[in-house]
């Protein structure tokens, strides 16, 4: 039983979250992301990895036996100036070099066809659940916001609908509801430095908004929050289903 | 239960629909041809996005309401079983049904092959499987 990945979709199909968790051996892993690791292992800070999209080894719990030190290692950057969702490599087979963005709208895609497929069969409004293929197992939860949380895991895996339930009510509304830096931008949710002056205002112009989503370091809505990572890194290694 | 069959040509065309029980939505038939080639699509996406080498497509798609267990066969051709969604032993009956098609489908010389299927035997065979099932 295995656990591949995590994707959190906003309801403008934005990929605003992304986590994979990788479980193979540790000189193999040296092998493919050569560069990650390195950096990892130098900075290997909680505050330093600034990465929205990390990958994590299975073995990094059994290596590192300091749990403190563990999870921030755990979730290292894909490098310095590489945080751009589209130079990261592809969570799927390596050697496939679609890019995560291309991969995440395909993710989309599929899960937006589905549910709609659901609605129209069943003609209720929150049907689809899962669907498995010969390698994998999807796991779909929407809010009802609009928020959808998709986890892939190997396709022996039981409904992991609750966990990805316990991740929304859980870390989500905890670590970025709750967090006082999110910032409310029209419709997305972001979060940074922002000061007063960015606050949305009643009439503001379209240039304005333009220019002020220019100026952000991090596009609206992604979760660049690192105690959500690092929480939901360690709920999903606390799961029964994660080997 | 079985609540119905679809049967999808490698084209993503519709060749065959017919529901067994009323459980599902009633749709109209070009709903159907839709909700046909959307599955079509899907299927090929989802062997890309496969976060392990070498996936195959969707096989089984779970809802609330029911499941969907997709088969396809070496030519392409695709066949969907709507059941409720405890249902089990699905393998079998999908082979029986493969057989009624390889017999009154692949076997009638009046049948244009990738075309709607219109074989009253099918139709008969069938109903005559999914009753003593």
């Amino acid at each position: 039983m295995t656990i591949h990945n995590l994707y959190i979709f906003d309801r403008h199909c934005e990929c605003i979250y992304f986590q994979k968790w990788s479980h193979q051996r540790p000189s193999s892993m040296a092998s493919v992301n050569a560069t990650s690791t390195t950096t990892s292992s130098k900075t290997g800070g909680l505050l330093t990895s600034t990465s929205r999209y990390s990958t994590s080894s299975a073995t990094s719990n059994v290596v590192d036996s300091n749990p403190a030190n563990s999870s921030a290692a755990s979730s290292y950057k894909a490098g310095d100036d590489n945080n751009r969702i589209s130079s990261m490599q592809s969570a799927a087979t390596p050697g496939n070099n679609m890019s995560l963005e291309e991969e995440a709208k395909l993710v989309y895609g599929v899960v937006l066809s589905l549910r709609n497929f659901v609605r129209k069969l069943s003609g209720k409004q929150d049907g689809f659940i899962a669907y498995k293929t010969s390698a994998y197992k999807l796991h779909y939860y929407e809010t009802p916001t609009g928020l959808k949380f998709i986890i892939n895991s190997d396709q022996y895996t039981e409904s992991l609908r609750p966990v990805l339930r316990q991740i929304y009510v859980q870390l989500y509304v905890e670590f970025v509801v709750k967090n006082a830096l999110m910032r409310f931008d029209n419709t997305r949710w972001t979060i940074g430095s922002s000061t007063v002056h960015d606050i949305p205002i009643a009439g503001d112009d379209d240039a304005e908004a333009a220019e002020r989503q220019e100026t952000q370091q991090i596009p609206a809505g992604y979760i660049s929050n690192e105690l959500f990572r690092v929480a939901v890194d360690r709920f999903i290694r606390s799961l029964s289903v994660f080997e | 239960m079985i609540y119905s069959l679809y049967i999808i040509n490698k084209a993503g065309g519709l060749v065959y629909q017919r529901d067994f029980a009323e459980q599902l939505e009633k749709l109209s038939s070009n709903d159907y041809l839709v909700l046909a080639g959307t599955f079509h699509g899907v299927h090929a996406i989802t062997s890309k996005i496969s976060p392990v080498p070498s996936s195959s497509g969707i096989e089984v798609l779970e809802a609330e309401t029911f499941k969907l267990i997709c088969t396809q066969t070496l030519t392409g051709t695709k066949f969907l079983l709507v059941t409720d969604p405890q249902h089990q032993n699905v393998e079998v009956l999908q082979k029986k049904v493969y057989d009624l098609y390889s017999n009154f489908v692949m076997k009638n010389p009046f049948h244009t092959p990738e075309m709607p299927i219109r074989s009253d035997q099918f139709d008969a065979g069938l109903t005559k499987l999914i009753s003593e099932a």
